[in-house]
């Protein structure tokens, strides 16, 4: 780059250089300083999906998501989780900040009722976020799903085991153990390019 | 001899034309005002709502013979008359149609008309062939009498019975004058003499020895009555007779027995051919909500519980159960839910009529509303969409999460329908899995690939309901990176997965 050039993109703040844009704080704060500093909008994308990727359940999904679940109940928010693998202890919950009377779980009997139910709460202004571990799912379904987020503003979190191809998540996060707790590597995400790995602690 | 002097001995002092007592006063201190409405022709109307299209009659047995209990216009004509035996009766119109008395029928209709009374009132007595409304509760709010028996008078027009209305301030007199068809509004028990003064012997309800006996003393009308001596009377017709007189003057207060409707709707509706088509059942059962609302708003109830009801030409009936997670009559609402179940479940087989059932109700409770709460508002909505997610799902899959104050962990939680109570965070001090297993898992006797990332934490106790545990919790990272929440059963030596750091 010519030094005349990196001297008037110095010296000019009003050019925009796409890259280093600063952080607007629209999202829902994670609650990991880490992750929100990676993060377009320095949180979880309001009105959007996003897809978690892990082989294995039981390397802390949920701790990633705990701070933001309990904030989004203290603020009366509710939650929902959709055919959870393992049974929510409620034990951990409530130490955990979550409000246990605005957390409702649901348990379709039915695996083809899992999207629907997903795309019925979502569409509620009074959810502040979706889980739901819906197994397999079609494209078509997820843009449903990613659609129907954009509509009630709210997060909505698949869990899936694999991952092929592309998607309509607005985010798409791969989970890894990490030695001290939990690598997030974003493999995909609004205005950002090229994948970025963080650590997340957990004792 | 003075004119004062005559009338004198006539002064009877039991029935004095200046009613000394004011007739039972209720616990607000005005006088009670009662209305009857007679149904004249209920026994024919109950059975055909088309009562004057043809000549028939209804009969009733008494004393071991048929005898006309009432007849149509066109009858009546021909000359058959209520009271007449079913031969002479013939014999005056070969054409004649019969059928039986249905007491039931009758009930059922006057049940009905009962509980659309309860709008003008909220004490209405059945009596045989009449209602007797109080309304001196009422007069205030509908405007007065004469705006409450327009529309009262209005309201029946729309139904197929004929009515007399009669109003007067004891129930007794208020049946008498409805049922001589005399349209009288009498408000002062002082004037009520005088009214019924003018009716003859024969319509009061006395038995036929009675009605011989006072035909014999030469009365004629009951004014003829207030003039005699009341030993006399007690003497000759029984202490029943002057206590029956004292009620109809308002002497004596009189109790009723107030109608209380059980609340219990239905309502059908009939396509003209069957059907399989989900639009027109939806529609038929459109039609019929709105009736269940009203039936609601009326009595200030609301429900949880609603059934539909299919009937197939030719298969068994079959039904569709609704139930809602918290009281309901919103319409729409209700609507909505039926239409996710139609959609879900598939008819056995086509329609031909279908019914709307409701029988479980409770007091709707309407609390008062704020002028800017969108929070409360937005809540509705979250209940309504917990009720679609129940209609489809089935009620074990909508639940809730709750904390039990209990030390083994398979028992510190439950599901719950609905967030009730919530118990609050006792102060826990250990670390707990936000995962736990349906069933611990068990791993064997030694752990492979398995490091222990904690101290031991021991958990024992519950031989008192039998379920007694003696456990030794780690927590502990497998080969994979799972963080697993482990125990060592003391009770049998081997190694269990419960729970997983999610």
């Amino acid at each position: 780059m010519k030094a005349s050039l990196k001297k008037l993109l110095n010296n000019n703040q009003l050019i925009w250089r796409g890259e280093r844009c600063t952080p607007v704080r629209l999202g829902m704060p994670t609650g990991h300083a880490a992750l929100d500093a990676i993060l377009p909008e320095a949180g979880w994308l309001r009105g959007a999906l996003i897809e978690v990727i892990s082989p294995q359940w039981g390397i802390g999904e949920i701790e990633l998501f705990l701070p933001a679940m309990a904030a989004a109940t203290q603020a009366n928010k509710q939650l929902a989780w959709i055919a959870p693998p393992y049974i929510p202890y409620p034990p951990a919950l409530v130490s955990g900040g979550i409000s246990l009377r605005h957390l409702l779980v649901l348990r379709p009997p039915r695996h083809q009722d899992i999207p629907w139910a997903m795309e019925t709460v979502l569409r509620q202004r009074r959810c502040a976020m979706v889980l739901a571990w819906p197994g397999r799912l079609i494209s078509k379904t997820v843009r449903r799903l990613q659609l129907a987020a954009e509509a009630g503003g709210g997060v909505g979190v698949l869990f899936r085991s694999e991952h092929r191809g592309s998607s309509f998540a607005a985010t798409r996060l791969l989970l890894t153990p990490g030695t001290t707790g939990l690598q997030v590597t974003i493999l995909k995400s609004r205005a950002t390019r090229g994948r970025k790995t963080v650590a997340i602690a957990l004792d | 001899m003075s004119k004062s002097a005559a009338a004198a001995p006539l002064q009877h002092p039991l029935f004095p034309s200046q009613s000394p007592r004011v007739s039972a006063p209720s616990a607000t201190g005005r006088s009670s005002l009662w209305m009857s409405l007679f149904f004249p022709r209920l026994s024919l109307e109950a059975l055909d709502a088309d009562v004057d299209a043809r000549p028939w009659a209804v009969i009733d047995e008494a004393h071991g013979k048929q005898i006309v209990h009432a007849a149509s216009q066109p009858a009546r004509k021909m000359g058959v008359g209520t009271g007449m035996a079913l031969t002479a009766a013939y014999a005056l119109c070969p054409e004649l149609e019969t059928e039986q008395r249905d007491h039931s029928a009758e009930q059922a209709c006057l049940t009905d008309l009962a509980d659309g009374a309860m709008q003008y009132s909220s004490m209405v007595s059945l009596e045989p062939q009449a209602l007797l409304l109080e309304i001196g509760a009422s007069l205030k709010l509908f405007g007065g009498l004469q705006a409450l028996c327009a529309r009262v008078k209005g309201d029946l027009r729309q139904q197929p019975y004929r009515v007399e209305i009669a109003v007067a301030p004891s129930p007794q007199a208020a049946l008498l004058l409805a049922r001589c068809g005399m349209q009288a509004y009498i408000t002062e028990s002082a004037a009520l003499r005088a009214e019924l003064g003018k009716l003859p012997l024969a319509v009061l309800p006395v038995s036929e020895k009675q009605a011989s006996l006072l035909g014999k003393m030469g009365l004629r009308e009951l004014r003829d009555l207030w003039r005699l001596p009341r030993e006399g009377l007690i003497k000759r017709l029984g202490l029943a007779f002057i206590d029956y007189l004292d009620r109809l003057l308002c002497n004596k207060p009189e109790l009723r027995l107030s109608h209380k409707s059980a609340p219990n709707f239905s309502a059908s509706w009939s396509f003209p051919r069957e059907t399989e088509n989900v639009t027109f059942i939806l529609y038929g059962i459109e039609q019929l909500l709105p009736g269940l609302v009203n039936f609601m708003r009326l009595r200030e109830l609301a429900l949880n519980r609603l059934q539909v009801i299919f009937y197939h030409p030719d298969k068994e009936t079959s039904r569709l159960e609704l139930g809602t997670r918290q009281l309901c009559r919103d319409e729409t609402h209700l609507s909505t839910l039926i239409r996710e179940r139609l959609n879900q479940e598939k008819l056995s087989a086509p329609v031909l009529e279908l019914a709307l059932l409701a029988a479980e109700f409770h007091p709707a409770v309407i609390g008062n509303q704020a002028l800017f709460a969108p929070g409360d508002e937005q809540d509705t909505d979250w209940q309504q969409v917990l009720d679609q997610l129940q209609t489809r799902l089935g009620e074990e899959a909508v639940c809730h999460l709750q904390l039990r104050d209990e030390h083994r962990p398979e028992y510190a939680w439950a599901y719950t329908p609905s967030h009730h109570a919530e118990s609050k965070s006792h102060g826990l001090l250990k670390r707990r899995p936000l995962w736990l297993l349906s069933q611990p898992q068990r791993l064997g006797s030694t752990l492979k690939g398995i490091k222990l990332t904690s101290e031991t934490e021991r958990i024992e106790g519950g031989w008192w309901d039998g379920f007694d545990i003696r456990r030794d919790y780690y927590r502990a990272r497998d080969h994979n990176g799972r963080r697993l929440w482990l125990f060592r059963n003391l009770q049998d030596g081997e190694w269990y997965l419960q729970g997983l750091f999610g």
